[in-house]
């Protein structure tokens, strides 16, 4: 479903992305580890089209980002850090928004579905988004994912800042994505929800992918050993 | 870009008090504007009614007097006396030459506060023709009127700078660029979806609201309706033009604060600082003899001629001997009084003799001045905006002088008329034959056409390329700073 393909991604002398190759399956939750600096965000921001790979490629459902970047953009769905929605609409109206500006129109009834799927209180949903929490707002941003049937999923540092239930939550969510055929790309500093969460780790410094674990390697692996001694070699 | 993409840009809107204060702010000034413009208006239009009223009462009344003066129901002084050319010519005939003001003036008042569209001729004098003025407040005159034509070139620029500034950038700054790059694809969408959005519901307001205006102050209904639609999309094309200017401004991926700050520097030097520049360069270039240097040649020329009429009159007796007495010829020769009828017109036709080189000179120097600033206004769109409102108006400058050119021939009729009577000490009861003025409005529309079609021409190429100069950056605009420094 995601392909990345020797990508090099160079700001002037510095080279943020060196040759990385990743493939994720349908239903996969790729998390992505490494240090500030070591080259996840970029490697998303590449994904995503907001900039453009110097070298190498990405192919999301068989479809190059960089030569078909909007038809690649209809297949997929992000979530950072920060899910910034707009303040004076509710909660339900920036779904109905963002779902309306991917081409999906759905009765109400069907938003409110979403929003309960992705884990929002039924009061919250027609509350204004300027008083939702950082994990409401998280959970409008898997609404807008769940809403756009996208095939691949994009997450940066998603559960940072998050409370430890929320943090679960979410992971909860995830895998119902995963049991839908959702690819799941995650870069994170959290060892544990990688742990939990994916089925394979990638741990990157430097731009490059220098150690890379399956689902029955994680479970068997002191992850937090393991990346700190990657950290020191 | 749909239906459903502008229904949920109204509902951003709503949530913006920035658009309600632009709304009000537009309702309040084009309300003011409006008023001003139709009061205006219909002072001039009584001005000129009255003027032609005065024209047929007069006439009527010198019919009545000489009635009268024939019956011997009154009496008179024979300088004034209504039965002769010269009593009726120079004492009791009553001449307007009327510039008809357009309706469409209620919403440019151009240089009709500076130029009046009555002058009172009389027969002795051109002057009147040429330079006649109307009492204004000088306050006025010197701050320039508020007409809806300063809403739409000086204000309306800014609430649209003030609404579409960061059409981008508000984005990146909230933080939901991301998500709505995702959603829409492009920057693309964002910038020229919204900016036209935007600019379109602010044009079509402005519309709206001066069609209202003109509707409920009555000017609407004397309005030819192509030059309103002229006027019209003149203001649109204007408008959509710093829409554009907006775009491309936020094409370059600047901040908010920065696209302000060269937003306003755009609408200060295109409004305000090459405007006057224009102003000081034409005048540098081309000064026109000031009014002072004219009234001093008119007393020498007045002087010289008045000196030389025993010469002027030999000469003319010399052109024309069969008019010439023996006691006439033998007065001349004596240099004492011959007809002073023909002393007056003998040195009214040697004064506009040797003032026409000094009228000649002032008015080539401002057609001069014209033509440069007929080149020079493709520099800013204001200039190009003020020229085609003035000319769809009515209220150019150009208009103005069709008509003094247009005065100053009607007075040589008139003399042309009179004069042989006046020499010859003809009685006259032709009241009702005097020549009377008509203003020939030929070159006028034609004018107005063409630079309204200049301007949207311009206007149209100019937003054109802004807009495709804004594509290369929006295709490289980042959605968050981060993103394009590798963070």
């Amino acid at each position: 479903m995601l392909q990345i393909d020797r990508l090099v991604k160079r700001f002037g002398s510095h080279t943020a992305v060196n040759g990385l190759t990743i493939s994720i399956a349908p239903g996969e939750l790729f998390a992505l580890l490494g240090p500030n600096g070591a080259g996840k965000t970029t490697t998303i921001n590449c994904l995503l089209g907001f900039i453009q790979p110097d070298e190498g490629q990405a192919v999301i459902d068989g479809l190059s980002v960089v030569q078909q970047p909007l038809e690649t953009k209809r297949r997929l769905a992000y979530i950072p850090e920060q899910v910034n929605l707009y303040g004076h609409f509710t909660g339900l109206e920036n779904l109905a928004y963002f779902a309306e500006l991917g081409g999906h129109r759905y009765a109400e009834s069907r938003l409110h579905d979403f929003l309960a799927e992705a884990g929002l209180q039924p009061e919250a949903h027609e509350r204004r988004v300027s008083g939702y929490s950082k994990g409401m707002r998280q959970k409008v941003g898997i609404a807008i994912a769940l809403a756009k049937e996208a095939k691949v999923l994009l997450l940066d540092e998603p559960t940072s800042g998050l409370d430890p239930s929320a943090s679960h939550e979410f992971s909860r969510l995830l895998g119902r994505l995963r049991e839908r055929g959702v690819a799941i790309l995650m870069a994170t500093h959290d060892l544990f929800r990688a742990k939990e969460d994916a089925t394979r780790v990638g741990i990157m410094r430097h731009g490059s992918l220098v150690r890379e674990l399956t689902a029955a390697e994680i479970s068997h692996t002191d992850l937090e050993k393991l990346y700190l001694e990657t950290m020191r070699d | 870009m749909n239906f459903r993409f502008f229904s949920w840009e109204l509902r951003h809107l709503r949530a913006e008090p920035t658009f309600v204060v632009v709304l009000l702010l537009l309702v309040a000034l084009c309300s003011v504007a409006i008023s001003n413009g139709a009061s205006r208006l219909r002072a001039q239009q009584e001005r000129q009614a009255a003027a032609l009223a005065e024209m047929d009462t007069a006439a009527a009344a010198t019919a009545e007097l000489a009635r009268k003066l024939d019956s011997g129901e009154a009496t008179t002084p024979s300088f004034s006396d209504p039965r002769t050319a010269a009593g009726f010519a120079g004492r009791r005939m009553v001449a307007y030459t009327v510039k008809p003001t357009w309706a469409l003036a209620a919403l440019s008042v151009g240089q009709s506060d500076l130029y009046p569209s009555v002058h009172k001729l009389a027969l002795n004098s051109r002057e009147s023709a040429l330079t006649a003025a109307e009492y204004e407040n000088p306050q006025r005159l010197l701050i320039g009127s508020f007409d809806v034509a300063f809403v739409v070139i000086y204000i309306v620029p800014l609430l649209l700078l003030g609404l579409t500034y960061n059409l981008v950038a508000a984005e990146r700054e909230r933080g939901t660029l991301p998500l709505l790059l995702l959603q829409r694809g492009t920057v693309n969408h964002v910038a020229f979806g919204r900016g036209l959005f935007l600019g379109t519901l602010v044009l079509l307001a402005l519309v709206v609201l001066l069609l209202a205006g003109l509707g409920l102050s009555g000017v609407l209904a004397q309005v030819s309706g192509a030059a309103l639609f002229g006027w019209l999309a003149a203001a649109f094309f204007y408008g959509l033009f710093w829409v554009a200017l907006a775009v491309f401004v936020a094409s370059r991926g600047g901040g908010s604060a920065t696209n302000a700050v060269v937003l306003a520097g755009a609408w200060l030097l295109f409004t305000i600082i090459v405007p006057s520049a224009v102003s000081v360069a034409v005048k540098a270039i081309y000064p026109v003899p000031s009014r002072m240097a004219y009234i001093d040649s008119q007393r020498v020329v007045t002087e010289e001629s008045r000196n030389r009429q025993s010469q002027l009159l030999a000469a003319y007796f010399e052109d024309h001997p069969e008019l010439a007495s023996a006691e006439t010829q033998a007065a001349v020769a004596a240099g004492t009084q011959a007809n002073p009828r023909l002393i007056a017109h003998l040195g009214y036709q040697e004064q506009e003799r040797l003032l026409a080189p000094v009228r000649a000179r002032y008015t080539e120097q401002l057609e001069r001045q014209q033509g440069l600033v007929d080149t020079l206004k493709f520099l800013s769109p204001a200039l190009l905006a003020q020229s085609a409102f003035n000319q769809l108006s009515g209220t150019g400058m150009e208009r103005h002088r069709d008509f003094q050119r247009q005065s100053s021939a009607f007075h040589d009729t008139l003399r042309d008329y009179f004069q042989p009577k006046i020499i010859a000490g003809e009685a006259f009861y032709d009241y009702d034959q005097v020549p009377r003025f008509s203003f020939d409005e030929e070159a006028a529309p034609a004018r107005a056409a063409r630079s309204a079609t200049a301007l949207w021409l311009v206007l149209a190429i100019a937003t054109a390329l802004l807009l495709a100069a804004s594509l290369p950056g929006l295709r490289r605009y980042t959605p968050t700073a981060a993103a394009a420094e590798g963070v």
